[in-house]
């Protein structure tokens, strides 16, 4: 059956037709579905710009359909030759350096199970609308603009292969309409000859666990309660924005519950202790704030803001690509 | 494409180097022919083995060499006034760490005075890559583009 | 290696930053590729101090837009060859390793811990001893194309021959390479 439609998909290629666009919200489920059927290697570049500064990752890539994938990080210079491998719902992480392969699960299983789930919240949020077609990698590609309903804002342009409907960039605008994340595949290649031995682990490094992340759960009711203290919500949120998954984990001893919100592209963390353990911010430039009165204290990473302050022994951190007056809002309505 | 490639042809369409009508065709061909596929994962396996013996080789740029270049450099402009020299001398390799050293013994104390309670502290980072590996959960967000498990060290692997 | 040098013309801070950038970004894929070209560690490192010196006194003459690291590989091999051509004609001996210098009493070098040694040992040597059998045109050619993942053309720049030359060498190496690992002992 996958072979059959290879051969439709190569058959179409060969004729030189581009297939007629289908309705946007139709080619974006497909896009989201399409590393499940589509093998291909190529060389990523993510670009994520802040006010103060901007990373660039560059990673050659090598994907196996439906769920195995290599990176092979080229940029920046630090992560030179290292990789990550992912095997379903395991990730190796191979640091060449340290020569240790960290080995995390991912206790979800399946992340593109939760991205499904919350394509609902992006289209009621976001219009999508074709604007003119382009070309990627010498690939024509239709270009999908994800307006925010409500601010009429475009926030994201996503650009999807015309012909197998793999997403070969996309960028993300901030609320001030300034590009912040850009992800681009360059010299894309599809191929079903991917060889095995390309999954497979290096010999002799020292193997290690990776950070046990809590396990998400999408019932946001049942976290709160199994956080072991009163834990606070926002009271306000911008406008779409909802709930849409949290877990508690153990972070030195200290039970730390993180909620997260959003409007199906824009994200907010919120995390909460009460044990008195403060955000430690002394690895960045942190300059102070306030939320609703209480001292407070932000970072800028790239595009992401990080604000930490506290309410007696109970302390904060909220993390999103939101601006910092809109962080600043959500925070002080999180306090009684 | 009806006869069988060549073993050139295999080696070109591996390095992307065919037209990209005969590549297409070149895929077609693969999709139906176990002889020319298994032809072709021959030589991509060659390749794998090239680039792992080449990944297993991998060094880091000596720091001698890098001593040699600068010592060869600033001994051509020996002529030059203490002013260019000392400009010379605080390029970026040397002025970003002094400034860094300076920043994080700032900081460092800033906190040591903040935290003299006893009471434990969670690094930013571990917020941040939580956050960033949450949005995975999200459409059209790969979450984080590098794991932390290759930046933090393994007392800072984070949560038990 | 080390050819008399012009002199250098006063330095201005953006040839400074220039270098100091190309090092930083480029420092460490420039020496793994003379490595890999060289298969000798001194001549890596000779190779690669006097390619960013070059890259130093002509700046200028780089293109912004264009590749870097084709343009450092470009000396590098236009280095290694003339080196080669140098000292072509002349006896040259291996040197035993016990004549290498003793300054890692007792703690030795990173880059010869026993469990690298045991790692390379075990995963690389047939395909290290295959490499070095190739002609270095041959080595050229199937490092840029199969490692670094260059296009033919912009390995014909490099190198400087013909798209076509580059493909017949490329085949030709991978045959012969294939050959020499086939002829190697397997391990008991």
């Amino acid at each position: 059956m996958a072979r059959n439609s290879g051969l439709l998909l190569l058959a179409a290629v060969l004729m030189g037709g581009t297939p007629a666009p289908p309705p946007p919200a139709d080619l974006l489920r497909d896009a989201m579905n399409a590393p499940e059927r589509i093998s291909y290697v190529g060389e990523v570049q993510v670009l994520r710009i802040g006010a103060e500064r901007s990373d660039a990752t560059i990673y050659r890539i090598e994907h196996r359909a439906p769920d195995r994938t290599r990176r092979w990080y080229v940029a920046p210079q630090d992560l030179y030759g290292d990789s990550v491998i992912t095997r379903g719902s395991t990730t190796y992480s191979i640091d060449v350096k340290r020569e240790r392969l960290v080995i995390s699960q991912d206790e979800d299983a399946d992340e593109q199970i939760a991205a499904r789930s919350n394509f609902g919240i992006l289209m009621a949020n976001y219009n999508a609308v074709y604007a003119p077609d382009e070309t990627v990698s010498g690939r024509a590609v239709y270009v999908v603009l994800l307006n925010n309903k409500y601010t009429g804002q475009t926030t994201m342009r996503v650009h999807i292969d015309a012909q197998t409907h793999l997403v070969l960039e996309r960028q993300q605008y901030g609320s001030n309409g300034s590009l912040i994340a850009q992800t681009r595949m360059e010299q894309i290649r599809y191929t079903n000859a991917i060889p095995t031995a390309v999954f497979e682990l290096p010999a002799g490094l020292n193997r290690v666990n990776g950070a046990a992340r809590g396990q998400e759960s999408t019932d946001i009711a049942h976290v709160i309660s199994s956080a072991g203290f009163t834990a606070q919500v926002p009271k306000y949120l911008p406008e779409g924005f909802s709930p849409i998954a949290g877990d508690v984990v153990s972070i030195q001893d200290v039970p730390t519950l993180h909620l997260i919100y959003s409007d199906g592209i824009r994200t907010v963390s919120l995390f909460q202790n009460e044990k008195n353990a403060a955000a430690d911010l002394s690895h960045y430039h942190a300059i102070a704030t306030t939320v609703a009165e209480h001292p407070a204290r932000y970072v800028e990473e790239g595009p992401t803001t990080l604000v930490a302050w506290s309410d007696g022994n109970r302390h904060f951190a909220l993390v999103g690509d939101l601006s910092l007056t809109e962080l600043e809002k959500i925070g002080a309505s999180v306090l009684p | 494409m009806k006869s069988h490639p060549s073993q050139e042809q295999l080696i070109d369409y591996l390095h992307g180097e065919l037209a990209p009508g005969e590549d297409a065709a070149f895929l077609l061909h693969l999709e139906g022919c176990d002889d020319c596929r298994g032809r072709y994962e021959d030589e991509a396996h060659l390749t794998e083995s090239l680039r792992s013996f080449a990944r297993s080789t991998e060094r880091e740029l000596p720091a001698g060499v890098r001593a040699v270049i600068w010592s060869a450099v600033e001994s051509s402009h020996r002529e030059l006034g203490w002013a260019q020299r000392l400009a010379a001398w605080l390029r970026p390799a040397v002025a970003i760490p002094v400034a860094a050293t300076l920043v994080v013994a700032a900081f460092v104390g800033y906190d040591s005075v903040a935290h003299r309670s006893g009471a434990p502290t969670i690094d930013a980072a571990y917020y941040l890559d939580d956050h960033a590996a949450l949005t995975s959960a999200v459409p059209f967000n790969e979450g984080n583009t590098v794991p932390a498990a290759l930046f933090t060290t393994e007392s800072a692997d984070g949560a038990q | 290696m080390a050819a008399p040098r012009k002199p250098f013309d006063p330095p201005s801070p953006q040839q400074t930053a220039f270098l100091e950038r190309a090092i930083n970004e480029y420092g460490r894929a420039t020496y793994n590729y003379a490595l890999r070209l060289s298969h000798n560690e001194a001549d890596a490192r000779d190779l690669t101090q006097e390619a960013f010196i070059r890259v130093y006194r002509a700046w200028r003459s780089f293109q912004p837009g264009t590749s870097f690291l084709s343009w450092i590989y470009r000396i590098v091999t236009n280095l290694h060859r003339d080196e080669l051509r140098r000292r072509k004609g002349r006896y040259q001996e291996e040197i035993p390793e016990d004549n290498a210098p003793q300054q890692f009493k007792g703690a030795r070098p990173l880059a010869t811990e026993p469990i690298e040694e045991l790692v390379d040992r075990q995963l690389s040597e047939p395909m290290s001893k295959a490499l070095a059998g190739l002609s270095l045109e041959q080595r050229q050619v199937l490092i840029l194309a199969d490692v670094e993942e260059y296009s033919y053309q912009e390995i014909a720049d490099i190198v400087g021959c013909s798209i076509g030359t580059v493909r017949s060498r490329l085949h030709r190496a991978r045959h012969q390479l294939r050959r020499l690992i086939e002829s190697q002992p397997k391990p008991s």
